[in-house]
């Protein structure tokens, strides 16, 4: 990269960050956790910012830009709890079908999602273990078609969606496939995250697939990099998670009063609330790592550390911030009514979400250890 | 002064820099010293202070005018990073590090051509006299007074905590001028030579068993009027400006990340390295050294763009500190029966003293203003808590 390269990606960066705090401040708040709809008016709104394309590469019509890029917008609509799916639809889908949009379909789809007209979810997972194969659905052949056998769990967003992006064995490899809700064979049983969005539960029996719908039939190392990418834009979602938890906590130990003081003066308080702020701080350390060594990386082990390294940390100091943000608040930190518990709720979500601290943790120590015993 | 000394280092490239610093101390320093786990005397470094003083190494920071190498906060820190990265130790260095800096922004012209040279030569070595036995965390409580006598200030009082002050031939020193002022306010920075009469060292055994810091008694020592640094009373001041720098000196990640490299290696000797509880707790210990470096990183960016460091950089110091502190746990708990004996113990062919960094430890987290007192900061400079 040249440095005009690098000054103009710096600018468009900070374009972005501005304009998405500006929406940000103007159109979220965290109440609306509440209503656990994805509101397709504001999944709109976010690809008139730009954000769907900011990862499709420029000689597909986007802007091209990496991970490290959008992590400051991420982390502004964190702060606010975005409800809508922007990780795993725009980040996720998107960055599986920039990496598949030579196919006419992935094309088709990338642009639809850039407008914002599109609202995909991956399913991939078939375990609660991050570590285990996923592989169990399969893409076989079948008469003069081919078909789709199988079952996958913890798909986001669960509900109201325009489509899923499978990834599917192929007895050699695994495939990626495009399946639309309404397929034969398919069914979507939706379920409720901690954070009340919808997640789903999603049903293959036989379902016949169309040629032009298989993305790729070589998609694991694909499917890795759009992963990894995915958990760590997701931490730094997190991150403006943990932000906006930590703000309100401070808000109400400024304001609190017992015993004739703002609880914020006791010191048994304060020092709690400076191990947060360096909960927050080390989230910040450990994802400006992560994004530097995995754009400096070209291999897929050196890609998997970065993001374990980030979610590892991130995910655990997501907890550890809202948990205390509830203590602190004291009695009216657990009533429903109050913003602070939905902070947590979020938290709850994203820290298991594409793998929690503990199997991150594992994964680093496999990947930078050797194997265990 | 020879070439070496007016040598502009900040011409350099950085990569040039990096790459002659690391070349001087691969060369220079010697191997025996490099790790070393605790603090060295001075008669164990002697050689290598010579060493830096003959080619104008000693003084880093300084300006060039007065001797330093002049290097600006970039080149400094790349000079830190290398020497932490060879595994130098420090020299006693309160002289260099403390006194050059403060004499040189606030010292008298005399004062400069008093004591600044001999810094440079080695032949004077500083230590300091901040704490008090009732003016730990509270030092501006400190009671050690001064009394102006004629020309001379006789001082009567005691010092605690001074690191190898044994080792000292000075001392700088906070010290009471006036009772009656506001707490803060009635203190004076002074120096003072060791071996004016009145003036007894003790030192200190630490529960490492090494003679590190001393406990200091002045009775009626008189000091020349003209050895106060700055205006009289105005001492608290001219300590502070001290602060922030050490504060990221403190947190630097070297004490943690040299633990961390000697608990792998008692991990593979005591046959633990596959185990998949001691993996998980080193995974995470490793997570934290890494994220204290990126913490770290981002504090020296911030001094290599010229900006002042803030109050946050207490972080450092706190992270640093008890992250040391939970690797010198689990090098006692992976040692098994070996955490009880004192001094190497023999793993197979090998020796490994399993306390010494649990014992560093203690007082990692206690100098340079406790951690509680770092997060006193956090809470009410960072996070605008209201104070008690």
């Amino acid at each position: 990269m040249t440095e005009n390269d690098i000054s103009e990606r710096l600018q468009q960066q900070q374009l972005i960050t501005d304009s998405v705090t500006a929406f940000a401040r103007r159109e979220l708040s965290p109440a609306a956790l509440r209503s656990g709809a994805v509101s397709r008016e504001r999944w709109q709104g976010l690809a008139e910012l730009g954000l769907m394309g900011m990862m499709i590469p420029e000689d597909t019509g986007g802007l091209g830009l990496r991970i490290g890029d959008l992590v400051p917008a991420l982390e502004a609509l964190g702060r606010p709890l975005l409800r809508e799916p922007l990780v795993a639809s725009a980040v996720f889908a998107g960055t599986l079908l920039s990496k598949t949009a030579s196919t006419e379909k992935g094309a088709e789809l990338l642009a639809r999602l850039a407008e914002g007209a599109l609202l995909p979810a991956v399913a991939w997972q078939e375990e609660y273990r991050l570590e285990a194969s996923h592989a169990g659905t399969m893409l076989a052949a079948s008469g003069e078609g081919r078909i789709l056998t199988g079952r996958k769990i913890l798909v986001v967003p669960g509900t109201d969606i325009d489509g899923l992006l499978v990834l599917a064995g192929t007895g050699g490899g695994k495939a990626l496939v495009w399946l639309e809700p309404q397929a034969k064979g398919l069914r979507i049983e939706s379920g409720t995250a901690a954070d009340g969005g919808a997640i789903a539960t999603v049903h293959f029996d036989k379902v016949p697939v169309d040629t032009a719908d298989i993305l790729s039939v070589d998609a694991g190392d694909l499917f890795d990099e759009a992963l990894q990418t995915t958990t760590i834009a997701a931490c730094a979602e997190m991150l403006g998670l943990i932000c906006g938890a930590i703000d309100m906590t401070m808000d109400y130990l400024r304001t609190r009063k017992q015993f004739n003081r703002t609880i914020g003066s006791f010191q048994g308080l304060q020092h709690r609330a400076a191990d947060l702020f360096i909960q927050q701080e080390l989230s910040a350390a450990a994802i400006a790592r992560a994004v530097a060594d995995f754009e400096a990386t070209t291999d897929a082990k050196g890609r998997a550390i970065a993001a374990s390294r980030a979610k590892a940390r991130v995910s655990s100091a997501a907890l550890i911030v809202t948990k205390e943000a509830i203590q602190m608040h004291g009695g009216i930190g657990y009533t429903d009514e109050h913003e602070i518990g939905l902070y947590l709720k979020r938290a709850l979500t994203l820290s298991a979400w594409l793998g929690n601290a503990g199997e991150h943790r594992a994964r680093f120590a496999q990947l930078t250890m050797g194997v265990a015993a | 002064m020879s070439a070496a000394k007016q040598q502009d280092w900040n011409a350099l490239s950085d990569e040039d820099f990096r790459s002659v610093v690391r070349e001087f101390f691969t060369t220079h320093y010697p191997e025996e010293l490099r790790y070393s786990p605790s603090r060295r005397r001075l008669s164990e470094m002697r050689g290598w202070y010579d060493t830096l003083s003959q080619h104008g190494w000693v003084a880093p920071a300084w300006p060039a005018e007065y001797g330093g190498m002049g290097l600006e906060p970039g080149k400094l820190v790349i000079f830190i990073e290398e020497q932490e990265a060879h595994g130098v130790a420090r020299v006693p260095d309160h002289g260099i590090v403390m006194v050059g800096p403060l004499l040189i922004q606030q010292g008298s012209d005399d004062q400069r051509k008093r004591y600044l040279p001999k810094i440079l030569s080695g032949e004077e070595i500083w230590c300091q006299g901040y704490s008090e036995p009732n003016a730990g965390s509270d030092l501006a409580s400190l009671r050690t007074e001064a009394v102006l006598d004629g020309d001379e200030f006789v001082v009567n009082g005691q010092k605690t905590w001074s690191t190898l002050a044994q080792d000292g031939t000075h001392m700088f020193m906070l010290v009471r001028t006036d009772k009656q002022a506001r707490k803060q306010e009635g203190i004076s920075f002074l120096l003072v030579d060791m071996k004016t009469p009145g003036i007894t060292v003790r030192p200190m055994r630490t529960l490492s068993g090494h003679e590190e810091f001393c406990e200091v008694f002045f009775d009626n020592v008189r000091v020349p009027k003209e050895n106060i640094v700055g205006e009289i009373n105005k001492g608290w001041g001219v300590a502070k400006a001290l602060l922030s720098f050490e504060r990221l000196f403190l947190g630097s990640p070297k004490l943690a990340q040299s633990a961390l490299a000697r608990l792998s290696t008692l991990a593979v000797l005591a046959g633990r390295d596959r185990d998949l509880v001691f993996r998980d707790r080193f995974a995470a210990l490793q997570l934290d050294v890494d994220d204290l470096n990126g913490l770290y990183r981002r504090f020296t960016a911030q001094v290599r763009s010229g900006e002042k460091l803030g109050p946050d950089v207490s972080i450092l110091k706190i992270w640093g500190t008890e992250t040391f502190a939970r690797i010198g746990d689990l090098i006692v708990e992976t040692a098994g029966g070996a955490g009880m004996v004192d001094g190497p113990s023999a793993f197979g062919n090998e020796t490994f003293d399993v306390l010494s960094n649990f014992y560093n430890a203690r007082p990692s987290t206690i100098y340079g203003g406790t951690n509680e007192i770092q997060r006193n900061i956090i809470a009410g400079n960072v996070l605008n808590l209201p104070s008690a």
